[in-house]
């Protein structure tokens, strides 16, 4: 458990959070399709909620484990950074998705969603 | 995306597009086939289902991020059909076959849809069909998901993600879509 944020699942996938002072880091692993992105969606809001709240200035997601995604979870990684992007400057934080080069795909789903929130989202390997 | 056309064969079954004719067929020798047909909307579980046999049959025909694309784009035609299959019966099929010296791999679904969702998916279709630039296009439907229900980018991730070709065909509430690429040699084992 870390703050507001906890750890989370369902059959197939896993949001694994981990709040630091100035820093969240984010492990997902799975499958992220329909079943999971309710779930998304609602920890996306949590984790905003609790970096504005906190003042944090990073938020890390470590994906070298989600082995796939829908379109409907791309449109929650959008929506949640679409709100970061319209934050107050002194608010904003940085988010860092770390991917699987072994898994091209996350290259191509990252990339259209980064080409959305270049400000805020930078995908490294 | 392809013309319209009116009227149905007397069976009742949907015809095929154009592109799909039985002579370019024959030219292409099939490797494998997966076919599948419900009577009303198949349950939300059956992508995520499919999804793991495709991984499983068909990793030995091509490369992995191939398989990855083919699996992504089955993933969405078949939340599609779980969505927004609102009447009649409901098909899904892939299909992989050489053609001089390729391998294709080719997805069709086909399922009735109310008019409301006809139009979407026709309007992305048209929007897909009519740009230079499919990945502008994507990037412009990545942006407006956000003030709408649904992310209605399934048709669009399907093109600029896949790399497929895609065509869809409306006739009589039902669409038909296809999507093709050429997925490289033939794997040798």
């Amino acid at each position: 458990m870390s703050g507001g944020l906890t750890t989370v699942g369902v059959e197939g996938f896993r949001i694994e959070p981990q709040a630091g002072a100035t820093a969240i880091a984010v492990k997902l692993s799975g499958n992220c399709d329909s079943q999971a992105t309710s779930l998304l969606d609602l920890f996306l809001t949590t984790l905003h909620d609790q970096a504005v709240g906190t003042s944090v200035k990073t938020v890390t997601l470590d994906c070298q484990d989600l082995y796939f995604m829908n379109s409907a979870s791309l449109k929650a990684f959008v929506t949640w950074l679409t709100k970061v992007k319209v934050l107050p400057a002194p608010q904003r934080y940085q988010v860092s998705v770390r991917t699987n080069r072994n898994l091209a795909w996350q290259s191509r789903s990252f990339g259209a969603i980064q080409r959305s929130a270049i400000e805020v989202l930078a995908v490294v390997e | 995306m392809g013309e319209q056309r009116e009227g149905s064969d007397p069976g009742g079954e949907p015809r095929e597009p154009p592109g799909m004719t039985a002579e370019r067929r024959s030219a292409d020798t099939p490797m494998a086939s997966m076919a599948m047909a419900w009577h009303e909307p198949p349950s939300k579980r059956v992508p995520s289902m499919v999804r793991e046999l495709l991984s499983a049959s068909y990793e030995s025909f091509v490369e992995a991020d191939e398989l990855q694309r083919i699996v992504m784009v089955a993933h969405e035609m078949l939340e599609n059909l779980a969505k927004y299959a609102s009447h009649g019966h409901v098909t899904f099929g892939i299909e992989l076959h050489e053609r001089e010296g390729e391998t294709v791999v080719e997805l069709r679904s086909s399922n009735g849809a109310t008019a409301e969702h006809l139009r979407e998916a026709e309007g992305i279709l048209a929007r897909l069909d009519a740009t230079a630039h499919p990945v502008t296009a994507y990037d412009e439907l990545i942006a407006e998901s956000t003030q709408r229900t649904g992310s209605r980018l399934g048709l669009a991730r399907i093109r600029v993600e896949g790399e497929m070709d895609l065509e869809g065909f409306v006739e009589d509430g039902r669409i038909t879509l296809v999507a093709e690429r050429r997925v490289g040699p033939r794997r040798r084992s």
